[in-house]
């Protein structure tokens, strides 16, 4: 039996109000400067959640401008035609993409388009682009953009991607909540191991969140809108006692997989390998997190990939920042890794970050695998009193230097859906 | 409103659609094909415009709209006729 083939990360980008380029990111995650503040770009006068993190005043034509100097000449040209024409969303999509295979160094050598595939982890992305083009067409149905049928659906942005990257494999979106960016990884990973694919890319954009769509979060008790309005860097805060619900991010982020011999024969930059992702159901359509299934989705990760529980150094948790939540998954934790769980060091990116939702995976896999790359982990901030049941190393308050060789990230959504991934620092064994 | 007015509006929906006009003259008689925009893009210019002019053109006659000034004439006769 030929041996599998091995998959490994070549590229990445994030867009994100904690900044649009891996260094900045990185230097605000590891400073622990929070980014959410009061809502900016969302009428949050009807609703009671009043803080996120913001990314409506960011500067697309900007990023565009920088990013034509860095591309070739025929891209360059119709690159702000491709932003310009898309939905909001759209445009972060386009400007990852664009990041991501820059950062890989995949402009300059030729890749075989037939054999790129690009899988969008997310869904439902356009919501208040097509929510505002309801609102017209209520109006009158010719004032509806007359491209909604064509943009609004979450595939434009594999269509868009493809396009301005030239991908002519495999190109689909994937939904699993807020694993939606494992499961996408999932599918990337398959398409490489399994499809002949050389290199997939994963994307997922900041989410085009609507008031409606925070309304119904708060009203499902899964959002925190009570007590740290006026306090909005206090809020997120995963393990802490006081913790009230998550906080809702629009931050997107892109990770380039790449078929090992290939990424070899052309010299690339590889920051880790992906060893494998698993994804199962708790069979529940409530939001609530299920400890056993969490449990069982590492365990089945552990199994399959042929790891063992001590070798992995580091949990990226999803730790969103909810009663129930944090604690599932750290019970859940601990009955995976045993003895070893006390070895672990975790840490939510979420407190600082807030919750990319369906990107979240994504944006915190570039985080784990840059961190990994540092030898430290960035704290979990607002923990003043650390919930009396969770009994781990969580990095509170103080980044930790840590040498990690094998990270474990997780992701759970709505609709029962549970995800880890595997990656381990890449050397050349 | 005159002729000019609705040109306006027409320029402007273009050059969203297509940046590198931004800073450049739209010529007037030049084909769609020409400037590179599509029949998606059409829809939208004409949408875009019909929403801010607050007028209605059959979508079905756009496939006589080879230029700018066609799809000017298209929307003043609408203009005129609402008036």
């Amino acid at each position: 039996m030929p041996e599998e083939k091995r998959v490994v990360i070549t590229g990445m980008a994030v867009n994100t109000p904690l900044g649009d380029t891996l260094d900045v990111f990185m230097r605000n995650l590891f400073q622990g400067n929070s980014a959410i503040t009061a809502w900016k770009g969302i009428d949050a006068s009807k609703i009671a959640c009043k803080i996120g993190g913001d990314l409506s005043g960011y500067d697309v034509q900007g990023k565009v401008s920088l990013l034509q100097g860095q591309i070739p000449a025929d891209m360059a040209r119709f690159l702000p035609r491709l932003v310009r024409k898309s939905p909001w969303s759209a445009q972060f999509s386009i400007i990852l993409a664009v990041s991501a295979f820059l950062d890989g160094y995949l402009f300059d050598k030729s890749v075989n388009p037939e054999l790129v595939a690009v899988i969008i982890g997310s869904h439902n992305i356009n919501e208040l682009y097509v929510q505002n083009n309801l609102g017209r067409f209520a109006e009158d149905p010719d004032y509806a953009d007359a491209a909604l049928a064509v943009k609004g659906v979450d595939c434009d942005h594999a269509g868009c991607v493809a396009e301005i990257i030239n991908a002519q494999g495999p190109i689909y979106t994937n939904g699993g909540a807020c694993a939606s960016g494992n499961v996408a990884l999932r599918s990337a990973f398959n398409e490489i191991r399994y499809h002949g694919m050389n290199l997939a890319l994963v994307l997922s954009p900041p989410h085009d969140v609507s008031p409606a769509t925070l309304h119904s979060l708060a009203q499902v008790g899964a959002l925190s809108c009570v007590s740290f309005n006026d306090n909005p860097a206090r809020a997120s805060r995963p393990f802490d006692t006081a913790r009230e619900g998550f906080v809702f991010c629009q931050g997107g982020g892109a990770l380039v997989l790449e078929e090992l011999g290939h990424a070899l024969a052309r010299g690339a930059r590889i920051y880790a390998e992906v060893l494998g992702v698993a994804v199962n159901s708790s069979a529940s359509r409530t939001p609530n997190p299920s400890e056993k299934h969490e449990a069982r989705v590492m365990e089945s990760l552990l199994r399959n990939t042929g790891v063992q529980p001590e070798e992995i150094d580091y949990v990226s948790a999803h730790a969103t920042s909810t009663q129930l939540g944090d604690l599932a998954e750290i019970r859940a934790v601990k009955s995976v890794f045993g003895a070893h769980a006390r070895k672990l060091k975790i840490n939510a990116a979420k407190s600082i970050l807030g919750h990319c939702y369906c990107s979240a995976a994504v944006v915190e896999t570039v985080a784990a695998v840059l961190q990994m790359q540092a030898g430290r982990l960035h704290p979990s901030i607002n923990i003043e009193q650390l919930d009396s049941e969770i009994d781990l190393d969580v990095c509170a308050n103080h980044p930790v230097e840590h040498q990690v060789r094998c990270l474990m990230k997780n992701a759970f959504g709505f609709g029962g859906i549970n995800s880890a991934s595997l990656i381990r620092r890449f050397d050349d064994k | 409103m005159t002729r000019d007015d609705v040109m306006a509006v027409v320029i402007k929906n273009v050059k969203e659609i297509v940046p590198e006009l931004e800073t450049a003259d739209v010529d007037l008689n030049k084909t769609y094909r020409e400037l590179d925009v599509n029949s998606l893009d059409l829809v939208e210019i004409v949408t875009g415009t019909m929403r801010e002019l607050k007028v209605k053109i059959p979508i079905n006659e756009l496939t006589t709209v080879k230029t700018t000034n066609n799809l000017v004439d298209l929307l003043f006769k609408a203009v005129s006729a609402s008036a």
